[in-house]
């Protein structure tokens, strides 16, 4: 299975990202990755997650984009970081670490 | 309504409060204890205050002048969090807490003493901050209520960090007040060019408090956005420089500084919703040359001048041709059509490719020769600085 993810915005406006082959991965990390990605329930979730408050007022807000490729299929969420649900936050926060530790 | 006050609404002395009480009607006597359980309940609250500082139990009450409370969300995500300090509060020995509590006052200094704005809503709204949100939180944002700072990388082995903790820099304060600024005035939209305005305003005040604080001036300042947030690890300077943007940093991890300082470099991007954190260093630089020309303290005249235009000039949806023009505008009510200030604000705008219609009559300024920039020996702000006796 592969991972895309991108993280954008913020103070900086940097662009943070890397791509994940859990295939590659030692056997703990990718179980890790993939029980996130279980947990979130990823391929159910709408490809642009908001809120549904228009109009809220913030600023150097981080947004997330995550792509995963697993049995021919393809999906892709985005998410900025005070609308992305719970579920799908343990998953974002462990591509952030591994994507801060490796890069593109 | 005859358009006298209600007489019920008005602070009653006691002897009269006791006469509706024992005399009134029923909907009197109810009016008139609700606002004298509220009048006490405010009473108590301001003695609270006085004493320890805001809790958590405020009603929401606020009184005019600076009045901080510092947060940690002890590195989880729920916000405010947990108190830490409260206004005139001991320092906690907690550089994050202790840092975001002397910003934010310098920050209130600034835009109070400056230009005679109370707080971030103009009415003496309470500045809450929250430290040490989340684990490795390399970030810091406005949400709409409060500032929130990370911690940086502070999860990550020595070797691989690369920021230090939000708070180190008061500019990153700063400039993460100013953002309520923005919303409580032109509330600018964060996207596009609007949005790198709201971005720009705040690097401009955030630019200020630092420069206001260490007493420097237009020459002795840096113009670097966020000095010191780096670890050593990181070839760069800062984050953004308002003097030379896309030369902050240069690094083997983080990449190139990607700022543009002139509008034929504007950068067409659909992430950073719609680069507001990239096309910012137009503005910014603009700003920067209008105060280098006008010499001195940036926060004086340029500062006031742009305070003047996000307060009462913009709109949701501004361009930067629109902000070069209000900004012009604003130099000629605060100083004079034609002034020498209003001729420093459109040499600003030319500078990064944005041209002012002049008003007639206006003497033009010298042409521009698409080299000078200031700090440049000959250059063509040198020379306007020469010729209004600004060095």
């Amino acid at each position: 299975m592969k991972i895309y993810f991108e993280r954008t915005g913020g103070f900086m406006g940097r662009s943070v990202s890397t791509v994940v082959d859990t295939d590659q991965l030692p056997p703990e990390e990718s179980l890790s990755l993939l029980e996130k990605l279980d947990k979130a329930d990823f391929f159910c979730l709408p490809t642009t997650v908001e809120s549904g408050v228009k109009g809220v007022p913030g600023a150097d807000r981080l947004c997330y984009k995550v792509t995963v490729e697993a049995a021919g299929v393809r999906h892709t969420v985005e998410a900025s970081e005070e609308d992305a649900p719970e579920e799908l936050c343990p998953l974002l926060d462990e591509l952030t670490r591994l994507a801060r530790l490796g890069g593109d | 309504m005859n358009g006298h006050r209600h007489p019920l609404h008005c602070i009653l002395p006691p002897y009269m409060q006791r006469e509706i009480i024992e005399n009134g009607t029923e909907e009197q006597r109810r009016q008139c204890l609700r606002n004298y359980v509220s009048a006490e309940a405010m009473r108590t609250q301001r003695e609270i205050i006085a004493k320890e500082g805001p809790s958590d139990l405020t009603m929401g009450v606020v009184s005019a002048g600076l009045n901080r409370v510092i947060y940690t969300a002890d590195n989880g995500s729920s916000l405010p969090g947990r108190q830490l300090r409260g206004e005139g509060g001991a320092p906690t020995g907690d550089p994050a807490a202790d840092e975001a509590y002397d910003g934010a006052g310098a920050t209130y200094d600034l835009f109070y003493d400056q230009y005679g704005r109370d707080s971030i809503d103009g009415n003496g709204m309470r500045i809450d901050s929250t430290v040490h949100y989340r684990v490795g939180y390399d970030n810091a944002f406005w949400n709409g209520r409060q500032m929130v700072y990370g911690d940086g990388d502070e999860d990550l082995p020595e070797s691989q960090r690369l920021f230090n903790r939000f708070t180190i820099a008061v500019d990153i304060i700063g400039h993460e007040l100013t953002h309520g600024v923005t919303q409580n005035t032109a509330n600018l939209i964060y996207q596009g060019q609007a949005g790198a305005l709201n971005e720009s305003m705040s690097d401009v005040f955030g630019a200020l408090v630092k420069q206001r604080l260490l007493g420097h001036t237009v020459i002795e300042a840096d113009w670097i956005i966020g000095e010191g947030l780096f670890t050593s690890k990181v070839n760069g300077l800062g984050i953004r420089s308002m003097k030379e943007p896309g030369t902050a940093y240069n690094d083997p991890v983080l990449g190139k500084d990607p700022q543009p300082g002139h509008m034929r470099d504007f950068v067409q991007t659909t992430a950073d919703n719609g680069g507001v954190h990239i096309n910012s260093g137009i503005p910014n630089r603009a700003f920067y040359v209008a105060a280098y020309n006008l010499g001195g303290f940036a926060w004086e005249k340029a500062g006031q001048i742009w305070y003047l235009t996000l307060k009462s000039k913009l709109s949701e949806s501004s361009t930067f041709a629109m902000a070069a023009a209000k900004t012009y505008e604003a130099a000629a009510e605060l100083y004079g059509v034609g002034s020498l200030e209003q001729r420093a604000v459109r040499a600003g705008w030319a500078e990064v490719g944005i041209e002012i219609d002049a008003e007639p009559g206006t003497p033009e300024p010298p042409p521009n020769n698409g080299n000078a920039r200031p700090g440049c020996g000959g250059s063509l702000m040198g020379l306007f600085r020469s010729l209004i006796g600004a060095d």
